[in-house]
């Protein structure tokens, strides 16, 4: 009789649970019963991408830089770590004149998506109201199959925004991701990878710029400070309102340096397919 | 110690009634899990209305039959029809709304509503001021009002799915109904909500809610007993004193009336 390093066997096992995962969701209830919905398993170097552009939005946003740092230690540990993306062409109206998507027929909103089709932040728009009902029953069918396998899993806008940029999925607008595992206790909430990853004077500038309120003293001035520190009778700090020239500029920086690794990506794969 | 009888068997009798008492129960585990699935952010922002009970149900199934006439859209029309007589069949509606869909958006610029357009579109269609959406005015030509923020309704969507999932692992059935999500709030349930997903709940030995005919408008179990109803008892115009004579004996000398 043989012995197996188990630990070893359940991280491979996360890709049969990712297949399981994919048919949860491809077995949900839908709202309009149309909804064509795809699915893709990305392991390996082709996670590799995905993560850079993660990277870079995550310079000027938070929750992705989040997402990334956690990504990031989970492909050094596990190459073959699978992300699970799930979407659908979500654009196409179902064909119900329902009025959610602010146009009170299909036929007028399908002529809005002919002009205005393009990427968003993260998706793929416009798209049709119930359309993304179906997607998000599906998305959900896939999160509580993971769960169902006891792995931890999170389903992210960030990750299937990555992707969609990249050209996964092609044809879908509304594209979620799906990390299937680390086999761990919390991996995607109260994220060990981001210990010792920001210090107490990033924290502050953080809280005191999403949270101000909290932070302001008497208002009935006109002109509240803010409390940045114990002693903030000590000091005259007040929020400005005005355009962050420096913030704009780190993410124009960010956005172009996504472009430039879309690019990469693209002729590298023109380059492997030829070869 | 007590005995509960439990049948399907007539319709809101009290076996009827004991065994609905587990559907609903059912659909309580089914809004645990609406209520903690994942939102962005999680962010609260869903509001459920938990109805059961023949009169409440039948007034749902009168507002879609309603709202049927109410579009010109055929398809819609005839599930408004047919999704009427389901919610009458079922044991208990599960109202799930997301009160933030229209009056607070996400404000993430995502894309998923208008693409390039960002959150300009949301902001600017609805009506607006200093990035604070007026949801006072509620008149709309269309049955939901629009435009909807569809990060918060892909959050519904994490609901909806959520409690279907439950449904599934307590072998309740159930399925999703916008017709019925749109009755609902007309009704004035999820009063907060511009958009409601209807869940219908049952435990039957026939999933009521697959499996139907293109006439079930009009013949489904209640309207086949009903019409029985009205059929049958016309069929007592073949009468006799039963006392003084038995067809089925053939001829008798009949008594005399003395």
């Amino acid at each position: 009789m043989a012995v197996y390093d188990g630990n070893k066997l359940a991280k491979e096992q996360l890709f049969e649970i990712a297949k399981m995962v994919a048919s949860a969701a491809l077995r949900a209830p839908q709202i309009t019963g149309t909804t064509k919905i795809r699915t893709e398993i990305v392991t390996g170097e082709d996670l590799e991408p995905i993560i850079e552009i993660m990277g870079e939005i995550g310079k000027f946003n938070v929750f992705v830089r989040w997402d990334y740092e956690t990504y990031k230690a989970a492909y050094e540990e596990n190459k073959n770590f699978p992300l699970l993306l799930i979407g659908a062409d979500a654009s196409k109206p179902a064909g119900f004149d329902c009025g959610a998507c602010g146009f009170k027929t299909c036929r007028e909103f399908a002529k809005f998506v002919k002009e205005n089709k393009g990427m968003g932040g993260l998706f793929i728009g416009p798209n049709c109201a119930l359309r993304v009902l179906d997607v998000a029953i599906a998305c959900d069918w896939a999160c509580a199959a993971a769960a169902l396998y006891k792995v931890d899993a999170r389903i992210q806008g960030s990750s299937g925004g990555a992707a969609l940029m990249l050209g996964h999925l092609e044809g879908c607008t509304a594209v979620l991701g799906l990390p299937i595992g680390p086999p761990h206790d919390l991996v995607w909430f109260s994220r060990r990878t981001m210990h010792r990853k920001f210090d107490w004077e990033e924290f502050k500038k953080f809280i005191l710029q999403v949270q101000p309120t909290i932070f302001l003293a008497f208002p009935g001035g006109g002109r509240p400070k803010i409390k940045d520190s114990d002693k903030w009778w000590e000091r005259e700090v007040y929020p400005l309102i005005g355009v962050d020239e420096d913030f704009v500029k780190r993410k124009q920086e960010a956005m172009a340096n996504i472009i430039k690794i879309i690019e990469r990506v693209a002729s590298e794969r023109e380059k492997k397919n030829k070869g | 110690m007590p005995a509960e009888y439990i049948d399907e068997w007539p319709p809101y009798s009290p076996q009827d009634l004991n065994r609905k008492q587990g559907v609903i129960t059912a659909a309580r585990m089914m809004i645990n899990a609406a209520m903690t699935a994942p939102f962005a952010g999680g962010v609260p922002q869903i509001e459920v209305h938990l109805v059961y009970g023949q009169e409440e149900q039948e007034k749902i199934a009168r507002k879609m039959e309603e709202l049927a006439y109410e579009t010109e859209n055929r398809k819609l029309r005839r599930m408004f029809k047919i999704e009427a007589v389901m919610v009458r069949e079922s044991d208990a509606v599960i109202f799930l709304g997301d009160y933030r869909a229209r009056e607070t958006p996400l404000d993430l610029e995502c894309g998923m509503c208008a693409g390039p357009l960002g959150c300009s579109y949301v902001y600017e269609k609805n009506s607006s001021k200093l990035g604070l959406i007026d949801a006072t005015d509620r008149r709309s030509d269309t049955l939901i009002k629009g435009p909807l923020c569809l990060a918060r309704v892909d959050d519904l969507g994490y609901a909806v799915g959520s409690a279907l999932w439950i449904a599934s692992q307590l072998f309740v059935d159930a399925r999703p109904f916008i017709t019925v999500g749109i009755a609902g709030q007309k009704l004035g349930y999820c009063p907060n909500s511009d958009i409601v997903v209807g869940i219908l709940v049952a435990a039957q030995a026939k999933n009521p809610f697959v499996d139907v005919h293109p006439l079930y408008h009009l013949i489904n179990m209640k309207k086949v007993i009903d019409y029985t109803r009205k059929q049958y008892i016309i069929a007592r115009v073949l009468t006799y004193d039963y006392r003084l004579w038995d067809p089925l004996e053939g001829e008798e000398k009949e008594e005399e009336e003395g």
